[in-house]
């Protein structure tokens, strides 16, 4: 385009545009000297100029000179309104950079309410921007939670203002309440966990908050908190607002540096883990009365400084503003909570509130915190590379004994001791991951091995100090457990028992736990009576104890549903789980292992009472509890799927049951060994899926893959039941010859086994009728 | 800040202050990634009491990577001029980098606050406005020059007469123009023939 032609169109353009609307076209026409292309360009820009009305005249960058832009303008010109909907305004309670509060009332025929109203200044909306507004508060309302401030409507003033109607909470900021009532550190920590709780359950709802901070947590007369002002909030979703952000109009965010992750400063991605941090700050700020930064006063490079840094431990803060009292209890777990919350990289931090809760959980109950486990893994780093999926089981325990450990320490209050427990606690978990340590990947030795050799060589180191010896004892004992070494998990809880009886006595905490222990082996070994004696002594003793860890009571009760359910004594097993997922549900935190292993206990109870509905609904939830886990190598999530598993197979979802019991089976070889007796489930599952879809070659490599577990194990426990299922299979198939092999060696097992029950016998009988040819060794 | 870098960001200005083009590439460089952090960390700062205000803190960073007394301003306005310069290479950037995330798979995000945080009419995509007076450009490249220090650069109108040596009237007129072409580039997705 010749840049004379572009000066013309300019020229008609600044003409044209003074000139009163009715008359441009007439002076275009006029003007143009038929130049048609000109002319069009020219009425296009007048077009686009009547739309374009305010169209960037809100600079990006302000200049230093001009005041903020409008949306941080505090709305002194707006007039309070008398009525707004079906609301009454009685009073401003507040003012800020979004709009003003006025405290209401609802006051009708329906029903009385005192409300917040929440006027927005910024008017002019685009429709699009409104009917953003209208989705974001129809998912903020969805947000039902009892620690959570309500948005119960929304509208627009008279002067076309948008206004949000909340609840109405009365109550003061969270510092100042803590302050006031001069709370203990414990309590304080329990006030907070309530905030980490709605902060979850706002998060479940995929809403970030954004803005936490003390003037946005109110406490009210009932000493609970309610967390205010998700007018920051974010939505984390799958797109299916259709609504695509708009990268210009994300910065101008008003947020509060003190409270804000550097990640939100900095102005990139803010996601779950952004509220983590700023629940670090509020933390910090609980624990001590002060804030880790502070960033009044301080030029931006300072600022941007200031963030990068580690912040101090809040202990020594408290320790510095004469808090001596306060330093003893938070140094150590609760400086690493709060230091781990308010890492700088995101990745280091909790990766969710309810860890960060759950953490304080087992602060509060005495059990070691994660936020302080991090040099010992870094440490394990190569093992765990070569055995990922055995390690997942033994850093799970390493976690839940040192919690066994600090339940003996409180009880017994022998600090020394203590000290000595936990040092040969480490040199047993870390000798596990020691042991041969060879460079050349051929010669990894199993764990079993690891976990045997060095049981042994510390068994000899520590003689002269029974309490350290049990409680390895104690970790060897799971160990073996979920490695499917019964006999010597057998060995090592007996012999742990023997020693909390000779040391803590037979009433002590310690001693009960033991005999939990054993019980839940003998139950493996089918000993039930004495598995249930041993298990009802041990959780009467801990029943005895006001102080004992709830956790212990869940996991005893576990044990017992477990004993019972072999047994089918179907009214004990309801009334024991029932007990158990109560205590879970009042006591402990709804997210923990046990928690989810007491609902999904209570799922297989409901199950077998055919209320299929009530049990899926729990396990659903239960999934969804696992999902939120670190880790997910749990058990009982294999357990759950297992049942799940089941449920469908009733339903005649074959496809569908197949495949949970997959992820069952998955699960198991993950949480326990490629050979667990507890895979025979769900591959007995997946076979009878696979029978009923018509694809048998499958049906018979799960069916085979089931009794070759079975038959590797120690006194090859169940075969009679799972060599049936595949003897059964065969026979309706009209061909055995497919399993000769595995059903010979059951029978073979089973008597070198002694085993003699009655379906073994049904078993002998059935092999009987296959027709093998003679040779075989049924008689 | 290292006295070196200080010194160099100096020399360029200085340069392109004495009429060397090529100066002011070198200078966006040199000065880009200290500017680009910076930047970024004020975008989303504090309201009311506290109020941060970006375009200050961003000037007061540029105010600072050099050594004033060396350099003699013709007026304020002038500087804001460079700054306004390198506050849109910044701002497109950082709506690339943001809007790569986004293709790439990321969380769509909503923000409560975008609604609420937009003046009169919404920002437009800054990608687009880029692509858009990357073309005004090669038309008419004072009126791109007047949209990047009144757009970019927040200067005032009286401040824009002033970098652009036009009268207060003039700036008024053919910042009407600017926006006129360029929403209509918007819309229709590129410049009306002409």
């Amino acid at each position: 385009m010749s840049s004379e032609r572009w000066r013309r169109a300019n020229d008609l353009f600044e003409r044209a545009v003074a000139l009163p609307e009715e008359e441009r076209e007439a002076f275009l026409e006029a003007s143009s000297d038929g130049d048609a292309t000109l002319q069009a360009a020219v009425e296009r820009w007048l077009e686009a100029d009547g739309e374009a009305a305010g169209f960037l005249d809100e600079p990006l960058v302000p200049s230093p000179a001009t005041p903020p832009p409008s949306a941080f303008k505090a709305p002194q010109e707006l007039e309070a309104p008398q009525q707004l909907g079906p609301y009454r305004v009685l009073e401003e309670i507040g003012r800020g950079g979004m709009g003003v509060v006025y405290r209401g009332i609802r006051d009708d025929e329906a029903f009385r309410r005192e409300v917040a109203i929440k006027v927005l200044s910024s008017g002019g909306m685009s429709p699009d921007a409104r009917r953003r507004l209208d989705i974001e508060r129809r998912i903020l309302a969805s947000l039902d939670h009892p620690g959570i401030a309500r948005i119960y409507d929304g509208g627009t003033t008279p002067s076309g203002l948008p206004f949000l109607v909340m609840e109405y909470v009365e109550g003061e900021p969270i510092d100042a309440y803590c302050h006031r009532l001069d709370l203990s550190v414990p309590q304080r920590v329990r006030l907070f966990r309530q905030v980490c709780e709605a902060v979850r359950a706002s998060h479940q709802n995929l809403v970030v908050h954004c803005d936490l901070k003390p003037g946005n947590i109110l406490v009210t007369d009932e000493g609970r908190p309610k967390l205010l002002d998700f007018g920051i909030a974010k939505l984390l979703g799958e797109g299916g607002l259709g609504v695509a952000s708009d990268p210009i109009t994300r910065w101008p965010r008003p947020l509060t540096p003190q409270y804000a992750s550097p990640e939100q400063i900095r102005g990139e991605a803010i996601s779950t883990v952004s509220d983590v941090y700023s629940l670090g700050v509020l933390l910090f700020k609980l624990l001590t009365g002060q804030r880790p930064h502070i960033l009044e006063g301080l030029s931006a490079a300072e600022t941007e400084r200031h963030l990068g840094a580690a912040p101090e431990r809040p202990s020594t803060v408290a320790a510095a503003t004469g808090s001596p009292d306060s330093a003893r209890q938070i140094r150590g777990d609760l400086d690493a909570i709060v230091l781990k919350a308010m890492r700088s990289e995101t990745e280091q931090r909790y990766s969710s509130v309810e860890q960060m809760s759950a953490d304080l959980g087992r602060h509060l109950d005495g059990f070691s915190v994660e936020a302080r486990q991090g040099n010992t893994r870094y440490r394990l780093g190569k093992f765990l590379r070569r055995h990922r999926a055995a390690v997942a089981v033994a850093v799970l325990f390493v976690g839940s004994l040192s919690a066994y450990a600090l339940s003996m320490a409180s009880m017994a209050g022998r600090l020394a001791q203590e000290r000595d427990r936990l040092q040969g606690m480490n040199e047993f978990t870390l000798g596990i991951f020691e042991v041969g340590s060879p460079d050349d990947e051929t010669q990894v030795p199993t764990l079993v091995d690891a976990v045997h050799q060095n049981v042994d060589l510390i068994q000899r180191k520590l003689q002269d100090q029974p309490r350290v010896l049990a409680a390895v004892l104690g970790t060897a004992t799971d160990i073996f457990m979920r490695l499917d070494k019964l006999e010597e998990a057998r060995k090592r809880a007996d012999q742990a028992l023997a020693i909390h009886a000779a040391t803590d006595g037979e009433n002590s905490l310690p001693y009960a736990n033991a005999l939990v222990r054993l019980g839940s082996i003998l139950t493996e070994f089918g000993e039930h009576e004495d598995a249930e004696a041993a298990i009802q002594q041990g959780l009467s003793q801990l029943r005895q104890h006001p102080e004992v860890a709830p956790v212990f009571l869940v996991e005893a009760l576990n044990a017992l549903v477990h004993d019972y359910c072999f047994r089918g004594e179907h009214a004990s097993v309801d009334e024991a789980s029932a007990e158990a997922w109560l205590l879970a549900q009042e006591r402990l935190d709804l997210w923990s292992e046990e928690a989810a292993a007491a609902a999904v206990q209570r799922g297989a109870v409901l199950q077998r009472r055919n209320q299929l509905e009530q049990a899926q609904a729990l396990y659903q939830e239960g999934l969804e509890r696992y999902e939120r886990l670190q880790g997910r190598e749990h058990p009982y999530r294999g357990s759950l799927l297992n049942n799940l598993g089941r449920i469908y197979l009733d339903q005649e979802k074959y496809a569908l049951a197949w495949q949970t019991y997959q992820s069952a089976d998955a699960q198991y070889v993950r949480a326990f060994h490629e050979g667990s007796s507890y895979r025979r489930r769900p591959l007995v599952g997946m076979a009878t899926a696979s029978a009923n879809l018509g694809n048998h070659a499958d049906a018979l490599l799960r069916f085979r893959k089931a009794v070759e577990i079975s038959l590797t194990l120690e006194g090859t426990p169940g075969i009679a039941n799972v060599a049936t299922y595949l003897v059964d299979y065969l026979l309706d198939r009209e061909d055995c010859s497919a399993g000769e092999d595995l059903l010979r060696q059951s029978l073979e097992a089973g008597r070198i086994n002694a085993v003699d029950s009655d379906a073994f016998k049904e078993l002998e009988k059935q092999i009987a009728t296959c027709g093998f040819s003679p040779g075989g060794e049924h008689g | 800040m290292a006295e070196e870098n200080q010194d160099e960001i100096t020399e360029l200005l200085l340069a392109w202050s004495r009429g060397n083009r090529d100066a002011f590439e070198n200078l966006a460089d040199a000065v880009y990634a200290r500017l680009s952090r910076l930047a970024s960390s004020y975008l989303r700062q504090e309201r009311s009491d506290h109020t941060l205000n970006t375009g200050a803190l961003v000037h007061e960073a540029f105010l600072r990577l050099i050594q004033q007394d060396r350099v003699q301003w013709r007026d304020r306005a002038h500087f804001f001029a460079i700054s306004a310069k390198l506050m849109r290479r910044i701002l497109v950037d950082h709506a690339r980098r943001s809007d790569s995330s986004k293709r790439g798979g990321g969380i769509p995000t909503l923000v409560l606050d975008e609604v609420f945080d937009q003046g009169p009419l919404p920002h437009p995509d800054i990608l687009a406005l880029d692509d858009a007076l990357q073309d005004l450009e090669t038309r008419d490249s004072e009126l791109a020059n007047l949209v990047v220090l009144r757009y970019f650069g927040g200067l005032t109108h009286d401040e824009v007469a002033e970098v652009l040596d036009i009268s207060l009237s003039s700036v008024a007129r053919r910042w009407r123009t600017a926006r006129a072409w360029l929403h209509s580039y918007l819309v229709d997705g590129g410049a009306h023939v002409l």
